[in-house]
């Protein structure tokens, strides 16, 4: 117990010395490209996501349930004026959806469109050379994460929220055309 | 006849004795008699050697005066006159030898006038010699004056020499006969006396030999009998000796083991003693103990509810941090958001983005210690719960506790009174023992006399023992000479 309160009297210290430092701190100059990225999980595995393709994470969000044939489609959650579909992030990657997902990630794309996971874990800023793209062999790699990145808990599989936007959006767009074709 | 030993020893010793007495007696009497004999001899020997003195001095009277007559000198006149003397002695000797006989004592009568005659006649001659000269003596019929009287001294001496060589020759026949009578009483007494005795010997032999044959072999029996019953009492005493050793060892080491039950004794007495005054002690201790228990108690008691009360405080405590949890997520995700409005915002919301970064670190690392306070709330909740668990099981067994300090105050007012009973009883043992010991001194003491008597019986066992063998041997040595006696007497029998 003592060594745990003088880790956190350690800790409190350390936030408020940064939290002042952080008023004091000139602007940094520039510095090699560096990547932002979300650090996730999914379905008990981390992912991250490109925070450039995100345009908004949203906590315990309610979520309007939308009747359909697709398990993933969770249902509409608005924000700012704008509603947009939540897709269930981890029936997408191919595992099994127990509990309902806590966070939201309102996707940057040509739609509305939100992905749903379990877990925000942290946000990561890494240069750009730490990222590998194609021909990934890390554990949870997927069509939809064809990347990964070293990061310092070891490499995570990245996922392309826009190539998962498209895929959806095309399954739709050939789920919607038959029904199209039907109405007169 | 059934004699005993003592009176066949009597009577054959009586029979020897009563022959040797008659043979003595006899003996004796012969012998007194030759002695009386040879007296006589003797007696008769020595009146004759009288006479021939006698004779002979009256011719040594006659010489002289005749050699003083015919020169006139003194000196031829001491053998007259030591003759003087003597036939005057003679004369007396004569008749008192004489005088248990009539006749010689008549003839010594008739001998003294004319004796005295004879002496005169030559005391005469002397003086006339002296006085008238030798012419005097010349003259015819003077010396032949005194031939009468010699001739009859002479008739009358050898009257006398005669009666006493009769006398002589009787007692010599006398002496002789008086010698064989003794040598024959001594001869055939002693062969008679032999043959008794030979008689009773054999008699005796026989007799003796015949008991003490059958008593010897009755001793030789019972010297065996006795040697090997001495035997068995020797190995017995010997045994007997060696277990009293053993018994006196055992009897030493009973003593120590006894004066070390004592002194144990002694020394459990006093320390039930002190147990005793410890266990007063103790009760009081124990009731003390037990309001220290009750205080115990009451003290768990305010543990367990400030500790049910920090439970509450860290649930309260895990609520309000699971707010700042939460607003430290919401703060991160306005930061995260943030982030991504001033990227969106270009150059201009560079600054912004700055600050919203630096935002959201905050937050991460306030999420961050967020979860270690959780971690450390949900340890301390942990700890409570356990703490009350086992403060409630404290609680419960000081109750336990209360009560077997109850119990153990009720034991130890039990075990007070027990140690007195125990004290009591060490104190009765203590003095048992020490009863015991000094009993067992005194069977110490007679178990070392008993032993010092058993190895004097083991002496004197074997002393009976080689007494018993000596015994033996002496038995078979006698009977050795009984059997060979009685074998020589059958056999001499056998050649008669």
């Amino acid at each position: 117990m003592r060594q745990a309160e003088r880790n956190l009297s350690r800790v409190a210290s350390e936030l408020r010395t940064g939290f002042d430092a952080a008023f004091a701190k000139a602007l940094a100059p520039e510095r090699p490209p560096e990547l932002d990225l979300l650090q996730i999980r999914v379905a008990e595995h981390d992912y991250a996501l490109r925070l450039s393709q995100v345009l908004a994470v949203h906590a315990d969000r309610k979520l309007v349930p939308v009747p359909g044939p697709r398990p993933e489609l969770l249902g509409l959650f608005g924000v700012r004026g704008v509603v947009a579909p939540v897709y269930d992030l981890r029936l997408l990657l191919g595992y099994q959806a127990a509990t309902p997902p806590r966070f939201v990630a309102q996707v940057r794309a040509p739609a509305p469109f939100a992905v749903a996971f379990e877990l925000f874990e942290r946000h990561l800023r890494v240069p750009e050379s730490a990222v590998t793209l194609g021909g990934s062999s890390v554990d949870g790699a997927h069509s939809f994460a064809p990347g990964s990145v070293n990061s310092t808990s070891g490499p995570l599989p990245l996922i392309d929220l826009l190539a998962i936007f498209v895929a959806v959006t095309s399954k739709s767009r050939r789920d919607d055309a038959p029904e199209r074709e039907e109405r007169p | 006849m059934n004699w005993t030993f003592g009176i066949k020893l009597a009577m054959g010793f009586a029979i020897s004795v009563l022959t040797v007495l008659v043979i003595g007696v006899s003996g004796h009497r012969v012998t007194a008699e030759l002695i009386e004999n040879d007296h006589w001899v003797a007696h008769t020997e020595e009146v004759k050697r009288t006479l021939v003195l006698f004779l002979s001095s009256l011719k040594d009277i006659e010489t002289g005066q005749r050699g003083f007559l015919l020169t006139g000198d003194d000196q031829f006149l001491e053998p007259y006159r030591a003759g003087l003397g003597d036939v005057e002695r003679l004369l007396n000797d004569a008749r008192r030898l004489t005088a248990d006989n009539e006749a010689q004592q008549r003839r010594v009568v008739e001998l003294g006038p004319v004796v005295d005659e004879r002496l005169a006649s030559l005391a005469r001659h002397i003086e006339q010699r002296r006085s008238q000269g030798l012419e005097a003596m010349l003259k015819p019929g003077v010396l032949s004056e005194g031939k009468q009287h010699m001739d009859k001294i002479r008739r009358i001496v050898a009257e006398m020499d005669q009666a006493e060589s009769s006398l002589l020759a009787e007692r010599s026949q006398r002496a002789q006969q008086s010698a064989a009578t003794a040598q024959t009483t001594i001869v055939w007494g002693s062969l008679l006396g032999t043959l008794l005795v030979v008689i009773a010997g054999v008699v005796l032999s026989r007799s003796l030999t015949s008991q003490i044959g059958v008593a010897v072999r009755h001793i030789q029996t019972s010297s065996a009998e006795l040697q090997a019953a001495a035997n068995q009492q020797a190995t017995g005493a010997k045994e007997q000796a060696t277990a009293m050793s053993e018994v006196t060892t055992t009897i030493s080491e009973l003593l120590a083991t006894s004066r070390q039950i004592a002194e144990s004794a002694r020394r459990v007495a006093d320390i039930a003693s002190q147990t005793a005054s410890q266990a007063r002690t103790g009760d009081g201790t124990v009731i003390r103990g037990t309001e220290a228990v009750a205080a115990i108690k009451r003290q768990v008691d305010a543990i367990v509810s400030n500790m049910l009360e920090l439970g509450k405080k860290s649930q309260q405590i895990g609520a309000v941090l699971d707010i700042v949890s939460e607003l430290a997520e919401q703060t991160n995700i306005l930061a995260i958001n943030a982030t991504i409005e001033a990227a969106g915002a270009g150059e201009s919301g560079r600054r912004f983005g700055v600050v919203a970064d630096e935002i959201r670190k905050l937050a991460d690392r306030v999420g961050g210690s967020t979860k270690e306070i959780r971690g450390l709330i949900d340890d301390v909740r942990a700890a409570v719960n356990t703490t009350v668990m086992t403060t409630e099981t404290g609680s419960k067994a000081v109750d336990a506790g209360s009560d077997q300090f109850g119990q153990v105050a009720s034991a130890f007012r039990q075990i007070s009174l027990q140690v007195g009973t125990a004290t009591e009883a060490a104190k009765e043992i203590e003095l048992s023992t020490k009863q015991q010991a000094t009993a067992v001194e005194q069977v110490n003491v007679a178990i070392t006399n008993v032993a010092q008597a058993s190895k004097e019986s083991e002496v004197s066992t074997g002393q009976t023992l080689r007494t018993a063998s000596e015994l033996a041997t002496l038995s078979r040595d006698l009977l050795k000479l009984v059997e060979a006696q009685r074998s020589n007497g059958a056999s001499r029998s056998a050649a008669n």
